[in-house]
């Protein structure tokens, strides 16, 4: 468990088959956290946006 | 992180500027510091505790009392010539993540006129050589130290040896502190900020969504959002409780153990009382025994000289022959009886004849005999002494004999007295009343937490079922705006990300609790002897990390366990750590171990020294020249793993030389 990779491979036996979108947010959530020592405010507000992001381009697939 | 040169300067015994290369590549991973106690083994390990945490004590050092981390040599210099004070300097240059680096630590030191020194920080730099950058803000240097390993885990990875079995004794206080740094260690803390980044994102989306709602649908929101507030609060006080109740339970049980031992302290007062008996009586042979053997004081001497009275008696049988004539003739008879020309049976005879020759002869014998008389009583005397040493000689070995079992008695009399008086010392009426006193209270405490963790329970199981009102009410609120569709989803997402998270979390500390128990447990089997492991069989890790050692029997038996046997645990489990922290690899990390060999059986540290270098990165011991000696030292270095060998020398009072030596038996 040396490195983030590493870390979210360990964790993925315990998010499979949950919403794509769920296991995606998770897995960059612990991607950002393991890999950038920032605060947890900031990194709150990167994922925010990328959540935004992730969800408006699965609105636009869906149109 | 992997150590690969320390250079002290002007740092504890260590005079100028002085160097340690550490052993690293490859199979021969161990560097072996052998010094004799006061050489700097501990200077050693401060350097490294002083130049990654700027550690200026260490646990053993006494409460209070400053040490000295300057070299008093080169400071007493500095008072005699310029007096502008010195730096005192650890340098230590190690790998991480294939990058080279060096930190810097200095402080400067300066004898003042009351005599004593002030210290104080200097530099503190961290070069990293690679690209040739340089970090020299303290709060970044610390940060870069604490994300190699955290404050709160070093001294699993660089360590004491007569403290390691601390590890497992940590008080209630201590096992928050350092389950947060295993956890950090094994990353579940960057699992737990990913928990509570996803946490913080609801939050901040629950509030968004409010401020743009209105009417019914922002009233309903506001409840929710209230509630879940009540929720949290509850479940907070909730777990405050329970640690609480795991402080309460633990003081009961030291209770109920100090009550036990005083229940012992009368049975303890009555075997006393025999024992005492019984060394009164020995005592008193003890003393006889010492009479009789003053008594023989004087023979002693003699004893002493029995050599010489042999001798004397050999030469007396040389000088004076074997046969002695019977004394029942003197000289002056004989001659009568030659004058007369008459036999001693009354017969005569001429002086041609044999018997006149046979007289002649005789007299001529008891002549000499008479002559040397003094020399024949000299003979009888030193035989008498010979023949009444010899009896003596028995005698003083029984006296002795006698002495010395009247002597072991009392020694194993007084340390049994002694051991009762400990367990009687302290122990009296009053103090059993205050513990039953202390125990109620604490009993009662516990009870009314019981009562109030339920009535929280109910509490927010209550505003649960409310907040699943509010929830369906939300739903059934027509959304007003595209927008709000969106948050909607976005905060949906959320809680289920949250959700997941929490269970996801849940299994996979239990999943690194289950590895670490089943790493530990195998460590310990094989680090024990024969009769350990057949009594010791599994090690449970606790969720605060703390451990709990089963015996053969499923029983609880930590308590029980000898000291020499809770620091095998303690290795184990620090082992442990690095396998499961390492993943499929050695964790990149040394083992520092100052003097870890000292409680150690030979079976213990024989099974360590195989083990260490399996599943370590690197090691470096400082060991005392009791704990490797020759043979150890020839074993190990044949087992191809030693890279480095250094030999602490002191060269004055205060001042410590370190000597590479040879590795010997090496490919």
């Amino acid at each position: 468990m040396s490195d983030e990779a590493n870390l979210s491979e360990r964790l993925r036996p315990f998010i499979e088959g949950e919403d794509p979108l769920v296991q995606k947010m998770i897995t960059h959530t612990l991607d950002e956290v393991s890999r950038k020592s920032l605060s947890v405010d900031a990194i709150s507000k990167k994922m925010s946006r990328r959540l935004d992001q992730w969800m408006r381009e699965e609105e636009e697939g869906r149109s | 992180m992997i150590i690969t040169q320390l250079t002290m300067h002007h740092f504890r015994q260590f005079y100028g500027t002085q160097t340690i290369e550490f052993a690293h590549d490859g199979d021969e991973m161990v560097t072996v510091i052998l010094g004799e106690n006061g050489r700097g083994k501990t200077g050693l390990y401060r350097a490294v505790m002083y130049a990654l945490f700027g550690d200026r004590t260490l646990e053993q050092d006494a409460k209070g009392k400053g040490v000295l981390l300057a070299n008093s040599r080169a400071l007493k210099e500095d008072e005699a010539g310029q007096h502008r004070g010195i730096e005192s300097s650890v340098r230590i240059r190690f790998r991480h993540a294939d990058k080279d680096y060096e930190l810097h630590r200095s402080q400067l030191s300066r004898q003042q006129a009351n005599g004593k020194v002030h210290e104080e920080a200097s530099e503190l730099i961290l070069i990293d050589h690679t690209d040739g950058s340089r970090i020299t803000k303290k709060e970044e240097v610390e940060r870069f130290i604490h994300d190699l390993l955290d404050e709160r885990v070093k001294h699993y990875f660089f360590f004491d040896g007569e403290r390691i079995e601390r590890l497992t004794r940590v008080d209630e206080d201590q096992k928050e502190e350092v389950a947060t740094g295993i956890r950090n260690l094994l990353k579940i803390d960057q699992v737990l900020k990913s928990r509570d980044v996803l946490g913080h994102m609801l939050k901040a989306t629950s509030k968004q969504l409010e401020k743009h709602s209105t009417g019914d649908y922002k009233k309903a929101l506001q409840k929710r959002n209230s509630l879940q507030e009540q929720i949290e609060e509850a479940k907070n006080e909730q777990a405050r409780i329970n640690k609480e109740q795991t402080a309460l339970a633990v003081r009961i049980q030291e209770i109920d153990n100090r009550l036990e031992e005083l229940s012992q302290v009368s049975v303890a007062i009555r075997q006393r009382r025999e024992l005492e008996k019984e060394k009164e009586g020995v005592s008193k042979g003890y003393a006889e025994a010492q009479q009789a053997l003053t008594a023989l004081h004087s023979t002693i001497g003699l004893l002493m000289a029995r050599d010489v009275l042999y001798e004397v008696k050999k030469q007396l049988d040389f000088y004076l022959g074997e046969n002695r004539l019977e004394e029942t003739m003197t000289a002056s008879g004989l001659q009568e009886l030659i004058h007369d020309l008459t036999c001693i049976c009354g017969r005569a005879f001429d002086e041609d004849s044999e018997e006149y020759r046979r007289l002649q002869s005789l007299y001529r014998s008891v002549k000499s005999q008479e002559s040397n008389q003094a020399y024949y009583e000299m003979k009888a005397e030193v035989m008498q002494l010979i023949g009444y040493l010899e009896g003596k000689e028995s005698e003083l070995s029984e006296r002795l004999s006698d002495l010395k079992s009247y002597e072991t008695r009392l020694e194993s009399l007084n340390y049994q007295i002694e051991q009762l008086n400990q367990q009687v010392t302290g122990s009296s009426e009053q103090s059993i009343q205050e513990l039953g006193e202390e125990r109620e209270a604490v009993v009662t405490r516990k009870a009314q937490h019981e009562v109030e963790f339920r009535r929280l329970e109910e509490e927010w199981t209550e505003l649960e079922n409310e907040l699943a009102k509010v929830d369906l009410q939300l739903k059934d609120l027509k959304v007003k705006s595209g927008l709000h569709q969106q948050l909607l989803t976005k905060e949906e997402k959320l809680k289920e990300s949250v959700d997941v998270m929490d269970r996801a979390i849940n299994g996979f500390e239990q999943d690194v609790i289950q590895d670490l128990e089943l790493a530990t447990s195998e460590n310990l089997a094989y680090l024990l002897d024969d009769s350990g492991r057949q009594n010791l069989q599994d090690v449970k890790v606790e969720q605060d990390y703390s451990l709990e050692v089963y015996n053969a029997f499923n029983q609880p038996f930590l308590a029980n366990i000898s000291q020499g046997q809770r620091q095998v645990l303690s290795l184990s489990f620090i082992t442990a750590l690095a396998q499961v922290a390492g993943g499929n690899k050695a964790l990149e990390m040394p083992l520092f171990m100052d003097t870890p060999f000292g409680r150690l059986s030979t079976d213990h540290q024989e099974n360590l020294m195989n083990f260490i270098p399996q599943i370590a990165s690197q090691w470096i011991l400082l060991v005392t020249d009791r704990e490797y000696d020759e043979t150890v030292k020839r074993k190990f270095e044949s087992s191809g793993v030693v890279g480095r060998f250094y030999r602490l020398e002191s060269t004055e009072p205060g001042v410590t030389t370190i000597e590479a030596g040879e590795v010997l038996n090496h490919d």
